[in-house]
């Protein structure tokens, strides 16, 4: 049976984007597994959870993109990890999800290349990575089937990764953006700001405000 | 004013860094700040300002303020360290949440009008080639997100060498 250790990245946890997107590529994942998720929202990994990482023959990273790179607290993790690896003659294949907030995943291509630098470095191996554009929406978009519609590239690129980490095999980096008109989904995220600010109880020039 | 943003000990800060004073503001990383947590208040609750209540609550501002940013920083994988990089993370209310497409991509549009110079000065003898060419494109692309007029990706072994490049 494959062990497979998941670590989130995001400050969000259970509830985020990275985790999401995760329990929708596990669905696609063939074969018996055992998989341990791992969330990592601060910059620390736990005994257990290192543990967990030592046994893995998969490890699958999941983080949103920040600042055009790796979370700071999820990359104060790597090195934590990548010392462990560094010493033991087991090593994992690393694949990686990266999400943006931007329509297009060719962004999250440097926090992806940080990855690979990553696994390089503790002489891993490199499975994959797919970077996703506007990955919230994508994520909350449940009612269309994966690979239809709006997450039809989401579809094609999670059935390719799924495939590799079954057959535990390296696949090309892809990236992708939704399905949907990139002025539709800029319109859609601002109105989505704007409704945000009135919870708030602030009006829409309150977003300009600058600070002394 | 130019913004110094860095990693050193104090040791190496107090033999490298300018004096901090009204033309210089320096934010160090001896107390790792404390991690975004992708609430995004500083855009919707609080617009400009993080709602954690530490000394890099009002990193936007004060990147507003600067006329040149310039990171001091290890370089890890091809990004800034960890406690760099939480700064920065920290520092989004810089930006407003609205997108705008530039270079036929979307990025944020900028709360403030001033175009800074943007440099990141990495140092380590342990950088791989590959790791610098990850870094400089990362570089480029924060450059972008940060509407810099200007940015420089520079990597040193010596640490006295950084001091001239100041």
């Amino acid at each position: 049976m494959m062990k497979i250790a998941v670590l989130i990245g995001s400050p969000k946890g259970a509830k985020s984007t990275s985790f999401r997107l995760f329990k929708e590529l596990q669905g696609l994942v063939n074969g018996e597994h055992e998989c341990q998720e791992l969330i990592l929202d601060n910059p620390e990994v736990s005994a257990a959870g290192l543990q967990a990482i030592a046994e893995s023959d998969i490890l699958i990273l999941s983080f949103p993109l920040y600042f055009d790179g790796i979370p700071g607290h999820f990359l104060a993790c790597l090195p934590i990890i990548a010392k462990m690896i560094e010493n033991q003659k087991h090593k994992p294949t690393v694949y990686a999800l990266v999400h943006a907030g931007f329509f297009e995943g060719k962004q999250c291509v440097n926090a992806i290349a940080c990855c690979k630098n990553w696994v390089a470095g503790m002489a891993a191996i490199w499975g994959g990575g797919v970077g996703i554009g506007a990955g919230a929406a994508l994520a909350s978009l449940k009612q269309v089937a994966l690979g239809q519609g709006k997450r039809k590239s989401l579809g094609v690129a999670f059935t390719a990764l799924a495939k590799a980490i079954s057959d535990k095999r390296q696949v090309p980096d892809a990236y992708l953006s939704p399905d949907f008109p990139r002025f539709v989904y800029k319109l859609l995220v601002h109105r989505n700001w704007y409704a945000s600010l009135k919870h708030h109880n602030l009006k829409r020039k309150d977003l300009y405000r600058r600070l002394p | 004013m130019k913004l110094i943003i860095h990693d050193l000990d104090q040791e190496q800060a107090r033999r490298i860094l300018p004096a901090p004073n009204e033309d210089c503001h320096i934010i160090d990383t001896t107390t790792m700040p404390k991690p975004c947590r992708g609430c995004f208040h500083c855009w919707i609750k609080t617009p400009g300002q993080c709602i954690i209540p530490d000394a890099y609550q009002n990193m936007g501002a004060l990147i507003g303020r600067s006329r040149e940013l310039i990171l001091i920083s290890s370089c890890l994988y091809g990004c800034e360290s960890p406690a760099v990089k939480m700064v920065l993370d920290r520092s989004i209310g810089y930006m407003l949440p609205l997108f705008h497409i530039t270079r036929n991509e979307m990025h944020h549009l900028s709360r403030y009008p001033r175009r800074l110079r943007f440099r990141v000065l990495f140092y380590g003898g342990a950088i791989t080639e590959m790791e610098k060419a990850t870094a400089s494109r990362l570089i480029k692309a924060q450059a972008l997100n940060l509407k810099a007029r200007f940015v420089e990706t520079r990597f040193f072994t010596d640490m006295e060498t950084i001091k001239e490049a100041l």
